[in-house]
């Protein structure tokens, strides 16, 4: 299993920015809804929290968050087709590795979100049959590499019937 | 349809091409059904009959003239028909729905009859694709016997299809085992008829009443006691009539002694209570498995069980994913176990998992097993049943034991805190959980045995999983945070059908132990695929 997980691929580095952007409106969401708070307490003389503490703490918190976390997860992500299997290793809490042997494969897609769009990198979908593993995602390819990626996996895909 | 089909007395209106209207009796279904609808809406007539009521007998008749001509009109237009390739089903009035479900993507075809089908000769029939986990495609109402025929038609179909398959059973082995059968299935063997040798189906597993009833002993729940004090809130007793009832009645002397000593009224009521879901779980799992029969008959389990609502089923077993032997430590210490077949697509309700014996001694249990594992296609006749499992790191003694011992600080703290001093008192939790921490990781085990990845885990529900290497879909090796510092990981073999919510992970395998185990299994499972 080690040895197999030697070599792996890294994604695409613009991936770490495509997740920081993802981060950020996930952060701006959940701004919002501080803001409004402050904004709807300000004369209110016994507020629970003081002024600004949950604006603050929520872009102290995402920035934290923006910064560090894209970086880590690009480094922990690691990708390798072999001629019967595709490998995935990810995860900085929880470290992953799956083994996708080729002829499980059931079908496949290459998608794209507004984000990813903006950077040329696209996300591989992959399924089977399996309860987990029933869509096995790699992010972060440049749009050419996913579709290659699909092409050559797409020769394995047999008809079996579960 | 094909020309040699033979002439059913039971058939209902059909037109040139095939098809077929569900049976009459539906209608009538309907109509029972839609009824108390108008009952309701005449109520206020019989109690008292002034105007505002007689607007109620407008509305019932505006609904009885919507709804009867709409179910007449529904009922007219939903037709299906058999094809060689396929099930093709039309419905709808507005909106005209035609489903085709190909004969060789179909999992199951379920025949059951709830009480009153059985009164009325009639069945519905689901059937099950791998597709969705739904049932693709339900003829609510046809009489038993053209159940039978669109069963045996797909069967025969199925058979014809991929030509390799054993011989489709002949009259005579279906009439050991279902008489109701032969004849249909006389009729429907004839077009593939090439001299077949003769397979009686071969009983695998059945249940007497008395081991129905003594399994419905190991069911209890609550559940139904639940169920029961819901219904008891629609008869809104009035609790000071009651009361003053009790008061007077013969009941005096056992409201004094309740209101004397709460304690034992408490206890008491717990205890009717456990006896009221213990005897209501006896006579739920009789009703479930009454005259439970398991039968493999050319590839296939055949399984009928059921007193109020009879159900039957079909698994065939080259669509068996793994094989899961469950039990809890009540059935364990008495030595007795149930054994599920782990599907795609065979039984929605089931989750996936088909309960092939419901109730056995583990000898017994184990002989049904390797028999279906004997049967399926891929290599697996030799396959013996482990008789001791690896243990995993008792690192996992020490991880259990304390996530269960931060639980426990963190409830205690907040019932002491929140609501009474004496919560403290909960900390003393911490012995049992030493103790379930360390039954945890003997209850954990597994095993690679002839090509199988066979995993036991859990305390309260044990589950045995039997693997077949081969049905291996993906592998994977994770280690948390804190895994990882110990030099442990989680292994886990997918399958197809596997349970979203109770996986057999082998959790906390040293980090060697787990890379070594997941090559072998990749390596194993390609070359068996190969």
């Amino acid at each position: 299993m080690s040895e197999l997980f030697s070599e792996l691929l890294t994604l695409d580095p613009a991936v770490r920015r495509v997740w920081r952007i993802k981060l950020a409106l996930t952060g701006s969401a959940l701004l919002l809804a501080a803001i409004v708070y402050d904004v709807s307490n300000v004369f209110d003389a016994d507020r629970t929290l003081p002024l600004g503490l949950a604006s603050g703490l929520v872009i102290a918190g995402f920035g934290a968050l923006a910064a560090w976390v894209p970086g880590v997860r690009y480094l922990s992500w690691g990708y390798r087709l072999t001629g019967q299997e595709l490998l995935l290793q990810h995860g900085i809490v929880n470290r992953v590795r799956t083994v996708v042997p080729l002829r499980r494969v059931q079908h496949l897609d290459v998608t794209q979100d507004v984000v990813e769009r903006e950077f040329g990198l696209a996300k591989l979908i992959v399924h089977t049959a399996g309860t987990r593993s029933s869509e096995v995602v790699l992010p972060g390819l440049p749009i050419a590499t996913a579709e290659g990626l699909r092409d050559r996996i797409k020769g394995y895909i047999t008809d079996d019937v579960v | 349809m094909t020309s040699s089909e033979a002439p059913d007395p039971d058939r209902t209106v059909a037109d040139a091409a095939g098809s077929h209207r569900l049976h009459p009796v539906t209608l009538v279904l309907r109509f029972a059904v839609s009824a108390p609808a108008i009952v309701f809406l005449l109520i206020p007539v019989f109690r008292q009959g002034d105007s505002v009521a007689w607007f109620n007998v407008i509305l019932a008749g505006v609904y009885a003239a919507v709804i009867v001509p709409w179910l007449v009109v529904n009922y007219l237009r939903f037709r299906y028909r058999v094809e060689p390739g396929q099930i093709v089903i039309e419905s709808g009035v507005t909106t005209r729905t035609r489903r085709s479900i190909p004969v060789d993507r179909i999992q199951n075809v379920e025949i059951e009859q709830q009480l009153l089908q059985r009164l009325t000769g009639t069945a519905r029939v689901r059937i099950y694709t791998a597709g969705s986990p739904q049932a693709e495609g339900s003829l609510e109402v046809v009489s038993l016997r053209e159940a039978e025929r669109i069963r045996m038609a797909v069967r025969a179909f199925q058979k014809a299809a991929t030509g390799a398959a054993p011989a489709p059973a002949s009259p005579e082995g279906f009439a050991e085992v279902h008489p109701a059968r032969a004849a249909d299935s006389a009729a429907l063997d004839a077009p593939s008829a090439e001299p077949q040798p003769v397979l009686a189906a071969e009983t695998l597993f059945s249940m007497d009443l008395r081991r129905t009833l003594l399994s419905g002993v190991f069911r209890f729940s609550l559940l139904y006691v639940g169920l029961a004090f819901s219904l008891l809130q629609y008869w809104e007793p009035d609790p000071e009539a009651m009361v003053m009832w009790l008061m007077r009645g013969p009941l005096e002397g056992v409201a004094e002694a309740a209101a004397d000593s709460p304690w034992a009224t408490a206890i008491a009521a717990l205890l009717a209570a456990t006896a009221v879901g213990w005897l209501s779980g006896i006579l739920v799992n009789l009703n479930r498995f009454y005259r439970f029969d398991l039968t493999l008959d050319a590839g296939r389990l055949h399984r009928s069980h059921g007193l109020l609502s009879k159900s039957q089923a079909t698994i065939p077993l080259r669509k068996v994913q793994a094989l899961v032997v469950r039990t809890n430590p009540l059935m364990r210490h008495f030595g007795w176990f149930a054994l599920e077949a782990q599907t795609m697509g065979i039984d929605a309700r089931e989750q996936g998992h088909a309960a092939v014996v419901p109730f056995a001694r583990f000898d017994e249990l184990r002989a049904v097993a390797q028999r279906i594992r004997a049967g399926m296609p891929d290599p697996g006749e030799s396959f013996a049943w482990p008789d001791v499992l690896e243990p995993v790191s008792r690192l996992t003694i020490r991880r259990a034991f304390l996530r269960y011992v931060l639980l426990i600080v963190l409830a205690a703290g907040a019932v002491a805190w929140q609501i009474d001093e004496r919560g403290w008192w909960l900390l003393l939790l911490v012995l049992p959980a030493a103790w379930l921490a360390v039954a945890r990781w003997r209850a954990m085990g597994w095993a690679v045995e002839q090509d199988h990845l066979v995993v036991r885990r859990g305390v309260f529900r044990r589950h045995t999983w039997v693997i077949p290497l081969a049905r291996t879909q993906v592998v994977y090796v994770s280690g948390s945070l804190f895994q990882r510092r110990l030099g442990l990981r989680t292994l886990y073999v997918d399958t197809a059908g596997a349970s979203p919510a109770y996986g057999s992970d082998v959790i906390d395998l040293e980090a060697e132990t787990a890379d070594r185990l997941a090559a072998t299994v990749n390596l194993r499972a390609a070359q068996l695929s190969a």
